[in-house]
């Protein structure tokens, strides 16, 4: 996981690079890392709890197919489904998935799956969006975020139902949702 | 009587028309009267001396109801981590807040300098 963990470093040292007044383009790539440093640590670690470790460069392909979409979408899934849980509501999780979840989720769970959603979008603002000005308490703030997803991860990454989750990063749609 | 017809015909004629008026535009990401009341109420109950909030509805990247928050702090060039990590707990805390209400739209945080 030393990729996840220098990409986060990496947005550290971005958003702490110019120390009076930080340049968009560092601000802006520094959120873009820390969202890049969440995304291959889940992908990373998904892949080795897939996939045997032969052959060689079978998990790097599987790694590979993982999709930021699909990660975003299987993060809102689950913490919809807590929240619908809490309230006795019906899920719109798949049935056969739902059985196997165990609700409520762990709270760190749910702090890394709202982590992802919240940090793919500020990516997607941070690269294609001009029309707003980054700042660098803005920025820090999602490396923040990124750093306490990160222990998150390291808290529940053994459960149950992070397994369920990574299944669920891989046959999502398979598994009945559009 | 025929000259008093065709005068009203006339008439009816003249008036003024008024157009149906297209159909109401469905706004994407709109939000219910009862959804504004608990986002006004939110924002109302979380800002302080420190923190201003404000709040706009509409879509995410995914074309799904999203709320974006801003969090409007003092300009601060090198913040210290005592003050990240509060921004980071306060968002937290109304993230889940908006999550666990009755509304389905996915809360953003952003956090803007005055």
């Amino acid at each position: 996981l030393t990729l996840a963990r220098d990409l986060l470093e990496q947005a550290e040292l971005l958003a702490n690079k110019e120390p009076r007044r930080p340049k968009q383009a560092s601000l802006r790539r520094a959120v873009s890392a820390a969202y890049y440093a969440l995304f291959h640590l889940i992908i990373e670690d998904s892949a080795n709890t897939l996939t045997p470790p032969a052959p060689v460069g079978l998990r790097r392909v599987v790694q590979r197919a993982f999709q930021h979409g699909q990660i975003k979408a299987a993060c809102k899934d689950f913490v919809d489904g807590d929240s619908a849980k809490r309230k006795n509501r019906a899920t719109s999780l798949p049935a056969a998935l739902e059985a196997i979840i165990v609700f409520p989720l762990d709270a760190p769970l749910v702090t890394l799956l709202t982590a992802f959603v919240d940090l793919q979008e500020a990516r997607h603002k941070a690269d294609y969006d001009l029309t707003e000005q980054w700042n660098r308490v803005e920025a820090l703030s999602k490396i923040s975020q990124a750093r306490r997803a990160f222990s998150a991860w390291d808290n529940v990454r053994k459960t149950p139902n992070v397994a369920a989750f990574m299944s669920c990063l891989a046959f999502r749609k398979e598994w009945g949702k559009s | 009587m025929a000259f008093e017809m065709a005068a009203y015909i006339d008439y009816v004629v003249r008036m003024p028309t008024t157009r149906i008026p297209p159909s109401e535009p469905n706004l994407r990401g709109a939000a219910s009267g009862d959804e504004a009341l608990f986002f006004r109420d939110l924002m109302e109950k979380r800002s302080n001396q420190k923190y201003r909030l404000q709040f706009r509805f509409g879509e995410d990247s995914d074309s799904e109801p999203a709320v974006w928050i801003t969090l409007f702090v003092q300009p601060d060039l090198n913040p210290s981590r005592e003050t990240i990590d509060e921004i980071d707990q306060l968002s937290e805390s109304i993230r889940n807040e908006v999550i666990n209400s009755d509304f389905r739209r996915w809360p953003y945080i952003q956090v803007k300098t005055e």
